[in-house]
């Protein structure tokens, strides 16, 4: 049975450094950069999204291009008139 | 003169210049040579009761996979599909299914049968001919329900995939066919006469409609005519007409009339003789000889079967059809 000063904090349990994390964070605001903490988070950048955008659209006109040029299948019955 | 052609593939033998249309609307001729233009493009699909074709002797209480494409050959003022049927394929809006998925979709959805339905097939003649023959592989059954106006090679052609047809015979008469469907009887007839030979099951749908085919004279010498020349035992479905395209002037079909029908037919020696588009008892099967209801349907809906292996359970006599 253990006391309740030895007993581990609950984020502690599942292998959180709380402590760690607050120095980390200990920064001001003022000293971030917007850009570091932009490609830190993983949200994407303007540029990253316009160059998927961009992809998207081509590959969806290409495909659309390559259905369009499906050629059409020949009727089994007719005859030339010639 | 250059690049002319000639579709053979219906009575009306479309001659087309070039980049012009057929009748159906559904081929075109492209320099010099005719294409599908619905091919792989159907704009209706779904899954339903093979009852709805209608197939009554045919795999009863299973679904059909069924499908179309725009266009047709015929131009029925009465037609309950017209928006399909009388339209060309860039009005519809079209999914893309080539026959392969067509009969992966059909085992997805454990249809046992790929219905060619709503339209008239033969205007997709080379999308069913290929979805057949695929499916066939697969032992799913093929079907279609026809107007029967197709010439002949190309039906005997698609006979050798083809399980079951259900063929709309509109009318007894060359007047009938000329005036309300744009067509003419006597290919429809043949049709009926090709598939027969052809080892195809068979059933016929009347649709009866108000002034225009409910003589009785004429309903009775198309009876003669089946059984004469198709035989006693393929069944006849007199539907009921409701208003709809170009004809809605006229009222739907009284019961009395269809009745009425009905009992002509079975006097006339025909053995199934169903009452359809109608709550009734003619939906039902009745065994020829013991005269006991052998399937009950409601609708597109078997309650009971009372067939087994293929013969009536009360008298054990042999009830034609597709039962297993």
């Amino acid at each position: 049975m253990g006391s309740a000063a030895s007993a581990a904090l609950p984020l502690q349990e599942y292998g959180v450094n709380m402590i760690t994390n607050l120095n980390k964070n200990k920064k001001s605001l003022s000293s971030l950069d917007s850009a570091q903490v932009v490609a830190e988070s993983g949200i994407l950048t303007r540029r990253e999204f316009l160059g998927f955008f961009l992809l998207g659209g081509m590959v969806s006109l290409f495909a659309k291009k390559v259905n369009a040029e499906q050629k059409p299948k020949e009727a089994m019955f007719w005859k030339r008139l010639d | 003169m250059a690049n002319k052609v000639q579709c053979e593939l219906c009575p009306n033998e479309c001659v087309l210049e070039n980049n012009q249309r057929s009748r159906c609307r559904a081929r075109m001729n492209k320099d010099g040579v005719l294409f599908s233009l619905v091919y792989g493009k159907p704009c209706a699909v779904h899954v339903d009761p093979i009852e709805k074709k209608p197939f009554y002797h045919f795999l009863p209480s299973t679904t059909a996979f069924s499908l179309a494409t725009a266009g047709c050959v015929l131009s029925c003022k009465f037609c309950q599909n017209w928006q399909i049927s009388q339209a060309g394929p860039e009005d519809t809006d079209t999914y893309d299914l080539p026959p392969d998925s067509v009969v992966r979709q059909a085992i997805f959805y454990k249809c046992r049968s790929i219905s060619y339905t709503y339209t008239e097939p033969t205007v997709f003649y080379e999308y069913m001919y290929d979805t057949a023959l695929i499916a066939r592989k697969y032992t799913i059954k093929n079907t279609m329900h026809s107007c029967g106006y197709m010439k002949e090679k190309p039906l005997r052609t698609l006979s050798k995939y083809m399980d079951a047809a259900n063929i709309d015979l509109k009318a007894f008469t060359e007047d009938f066919y000329g005036k309300i469907c744009g067509g003419s009887l006597k290919p429809v007839l043949n049709s009926l006469v090709v598939l027969k030979e052809e080892g195809v099951w068979l059933e016929i749908t009347n649709l009866v409609i108000p002034t225009l085919n409910d003589d009785m004279k004429n309903i009775k010498e198309m009876c003669r005519w089946i059984l004469k020349n198709l035989g006693p035992d393929v069944p006849v479905h007199f539907s009921r007409f409701y208003p709809s395209y170009k004809l809605t002037n006229l009222p739907p079909t009284p019961l009395e009339t269809l009745t009425e029908a009905r009992k002509a037919a079975m006097d006339a020696g025909l053995k199934f003789v169903y009452i359809g588009n109608i709550r009734h008892e003619g939906e039902s099967t009745f065994c020829p000889k013991c005269r006991k209801m052998l399937i009950e349907r409601v609708g597109y809906f078997v309650k009971l079967n009372n067939i087994s292996n293929g013969k009536c359970r009360f008298c054990g006599t042999s009830i034609a059809g597709v039962w297993s």
